[in-house]
């Protein structure tokens, strides 16, 4: 994720700049200006609305809206069950395609067979499968018919539907994960291996010492990818469990899509600029810890 | 014999775990070919005359099943010719994802190009804030999509999840990312020879960035093929709603019948893309990560 130096120093190696700059901006501009368009200004101009007190008065509030956010329990909850929801699924997406990962890497056969095995949940839109999961977690489904005939319940609207969620959530995305720990692992060189072989290292030595340290950089963009990957699950929720799931699932996407059909800018800016806070916050954490361990080896 | 038991014992887990992620897709595929009124049979809530083994008195539970007790196609029959609903909804998400890719890739292309061989001098502080905006969640980004929005007055149109999309930075990272590995003593050559920058993006880094091209016209297409957070924001008309978020209602409606058959045709373009492409989204996403 992290950039590379150019190619070559464009101040240093002049034969190495090509003229005309003109044109280049001319190719550049249309994104450009539609990044700026259609993201960065409403966002800054959007801190006007979080600081006023409705769009018909205009006074100002200072930090009023924020603090009604934060102090709002529907935001509590939302936010409670997101950070879980979350931690749980970015944990079960590291350790999960990284078991298959090593597996696959193990014995190296029918590699393409598992890639599309792997990855074709990934591409199967969260509305094909909605009847299926219905019919496994619903009144009539298959959990019940096979556990609890006598009292069936409809899961899906229950405390548990948070853990069905996740099952979903790793069906569908572990693929990707699998396909990038894999990557990684290859790009260990064998001769490490080798070297630490003829040092007398044991399995589970090679394991801990060279593996586990030279995937990090892989591992960590792992770790990313089901980060931003686990805010996607907003649509499987949707369409499984509708704009007002059980309270076990109501996500910060929920809270803030709720806002938006309200057209309560006051609440949606406030809340957009802490989410937004805090997830840069999370990141920038996780990127200085990752360059910590990189620094340590 | 021993390593050779191992790799058998390692080769039959993963083809356990193979099958478990395959099953779900395989009960949709084939249940299609079902009849309406088998499918009412197996996973209807109700118990119905027909049918009344695997129940406990008040409802009747689901009978999975792989293999049809007959196979027909009378669910697509119904589906595609019998009414026009779902090829209208099948149509919506088209004229939806077909401009996102298209513009995506337009914009997307150029920009990445200048990125790489621009001798500007904070573009890699311009790329960073790229970064960013691709990273943040998508709640947070439709916030400002949705304000702009309602500034051009088109809350309500698909161009109000169009415009945002293909300017997404998404596609500019990952060109950008396979323009790393690209050598630059072509673009210097093709310099040499007299050609501008236009003439070098489209008949020398083009066809080279074709892997990318491919990969980022997959992944772009299968995201917004599945829409549904922007289409619950900006679209209220209820025909207009594309097929993503159709299926969640249909699923609840009385109509599963034709349900398996439904979900396949929608998911259908999807798998084909990715049947095609699948070499090309593996690259995508590994040039997603490797730096």
């Amino acid at each position: 994720m992290v950039t590379k130096k150019p190619y070559c120093s464009y101040k240093k190696n002049r034969h190495c700049r090509i003229r005309g700059d003109g044109a280049l901006s001319l190719l550049l501009l249309p994104s450009i200006m539609g990044l700026l368009i259609f993201y960065i200004v409403p966002f800054i101009l959007s801190i006007y609305n979080a600081v006023i007190d409705n769009p018909a008065n205009r006074n100002f509030v200072g930090l009023q809206n924020f603090a009604a956010v934060i102090g709002s329990e529907s935001f509590h909850l939302a936010l409670f069950n997101t950070v879980i929801f979350t931690g749980v699924c970015v944990v079960f997406n590291l350790v999960f395609p990284f078991a298959i990962a090593l597996l696959l890497n193990r014995i190296k056969v029918m590699q393409n067979f598992f890639w599309l095995i792997f990855l074709l949940p990934m591409v199967i839109p969260s509305g094909s499968m909605v009847f299926l999961w219905q019919k496994v977690f619903g009144l009539n489904g298959l959990i019940n018919l096979l556990f609890f005939k006598d009292i069936p319940k409809d899961w899906i609207n229950s405390p548990v539907s948070f853990f069905i969620i996740v099952f979903i959530f790793l069906w569908k995305y572990a693929g990707y994960n699998i396909v990038l720990l894999f990557a990684g692992l290859n790009q260990i060189p064998n001769e490490y291996y080798e070297y630490a072989e003829v040092e007398g290292a044991g399995n589970w030595r090679k394991f801990t010492s060279i593996t586990l340290i030279y995937l990090t950089p892989a591992a960590f963009l792992a770790f990313v990818m089901a980060l931003i990957n686990s805010s996607k699950i907003y649509r499987e929720i949707f369409s499984l469990a509708g704009a007002y799931p059980h309270q076990n699932i109501y996500l910060l996407q929920h809270y803030m899509y709720n806002q938006f059909s309200a057209i309560n800018y006051q609440k949606l800016a406030s809340s957009s600029y802490i989410v937004t806070v805090g997830f840069v916050l999370v990141v920038l954490c996780l990127f200085f810890t990752q360059r910590k361990i990189s620094e340590n080896f | 014999m021993r390593a050779k038991f191992i790799k058998a014992f390692i080769l039959a887990i993963l083809l356990f775990s193979a099958a478990v992620f395959f099953l779900p897709l395989l009960i949709v595929l084939t249940n299609s070919f079902m009849s309406s009124f088998e499918v009412l049979n197996r996973y209807s809530l109700r118990i119905i005359p027909s049918n009344d083994f695997g129940t406990n008195g008040v409802i009747h539970f689901v009978e999975f099943g792989v293999i049809p007790r007959m196979a027909t196609f009378s669910q697509y029959d119904a589906l595609l010719f019998q009414t026009r609903v779902y090829i209208g909804y099948f149509y919506n998400s088209l004229k939806l994802v077909t401009p996102i890719v298209a513009g995506h890739l337009l914009i997307a292309i150029p920009a990445a190009y200048a990125f790489e061989v621009s001798s500007f001098k904070f573009k890699e502080a311009v790329f960073f804030i790229y970064i960013v905006i691709m990273l943040l969640p998508l709640q947070v980004t439709l916030v400002p999509n949705f304000i702009i929005a309602e500034f051009l007055n088109i809350n309500g149109s698909y161009l109000a999840i169009i415009l945002p999309a293909i300017f997404n930075p998404f596609g500019v990272f990952l060109v950008r990312q396979y323009l790393k590995g690209f050598p630059r003593e072509y673009i210097e050559a093709a310099k040499l020879d007299g050609a501008g920058h236009f003439r070098i993006l489209k008949s020398v880094t083009l066809p080279l960035v074709m892997p990318a091209v491919a990969a980022l016209t997959i992944l772009i297409f299968i995201d917004y093929w599945n829409v549904v957070d922007q289409t619950v924001i900006f679209i209220h008309d209820s025909t207009k709603k594309p097929m993503s978020v159709y299926l969640a209602y249909l699923a609840k409606d009385i109509d599963i019948g034709v349900a398996f058959a439904a979900s396949c045709f929608y998911m259908l373009p999807a798998v084909i893309v990715f049947l095609f492409g699948q070499d090309y989204m593996v690259e995508g996403i590994q040039l997603s990560g490797l730096k």
